[in-house]
């Protein structure tokens, strides 16, 4: 006797709610705006951009507007921030403090990687009488970014050349990769 | 931030794709300057 009353209240509830409610409905169509914007390096989610120190001269930006490290005489900014200068020196250890910098311009920590870290070029081996050697230089290898932070990076090369002619030159690609933390 | 100090031959280790026969040839004494070099841009 007494489950039968319950079963019948809860009918009279949701009779009740269908008379009163205005919202039935067979179906729904709606628009709604979706804007996604493709950024440069400098200003996307993961912002890769030229130190805003002098250094930062030798981040080049490509056609694309993405960064490319360019120590060489196709940087477009010589003539407007390098003086002329087109290598690094022979036989020297070259530093330079501050070239680019990645930010965190997204909304959660972010563990961020670039590899590799080291780029050799040699004019043959086993006895090479020219070698580049060039080290790309964070704080640290891995590096946790809360959203606003950001990780600066140093260049430092090092030029070895037994016949004293430059004859090694080093083309490659460095990878930087941001994953949640 | 976070993580630990890498050293010179990390960075040789973080990078596969090259022949690390190539770092012998470099002389123990510009490998000496190249090692602080990085310490001096780390401690910064």
């Amino acid at each position: 006797m007494e489950r039968r009353k319950f079963v019948l209240s809860l009918g009279a509830l949701a009779g009740g709610g269908a008379a009163v409610g205005t919202g039935a409905f067979s179906s729904v169509g709606a628009s709604r705006d979706v804007t996604i914007d493709v950024a440069g390096d400098a200003s996307a989610y993961l912002g890769i951009k030229p130190h805003s120190g002098p250094n930062g001269q030798y981040a080049d930006t490509t056609s694309s507007d993405a960064l490319a490290l360019d120590f060489s005489g196709s940087n477009s900014n010589i003539g407007n921030g390098i003086a002329g200068g087109e290598g690094v020196n022979a036989n020297a250890l070259t530093t330079f403090a501050n070239v680019f910098t990645v930010e965190n311009q997204g909304t959660q920590d972010i563990d961020l990687e670039v590899t590799p870290l080291a780029f050799i070029e040699t004019d043959g081996a086993p006895f090479p009488t020219s070698l580049l050697l060039v080290l790309i230089v964070p704080a640290a290898f891995s590096i946790t970014l809360s959203p606003g932070q950001s990780q600066d990076y140093h260049v430092v090369a090092l030029s070895l050349e037994s016949d004293g002619e430059p004859d090694v030159s080093l083309q490659d690609e460095m990878r930087i990769t941001a994953e949640e933390a | 931030m976070s993580s630990e100090s890498p050293t010179v031959d990390d960075y040789f280790e973080a990078s596969d794709e090259y022949d690390h026969d190539d770092k012998s040839e470099i002389p123990a004494e510009k490998l000496a300057e190249l090692e602080a070099e990085i310490s001096a841009l780390q401690s910064d």
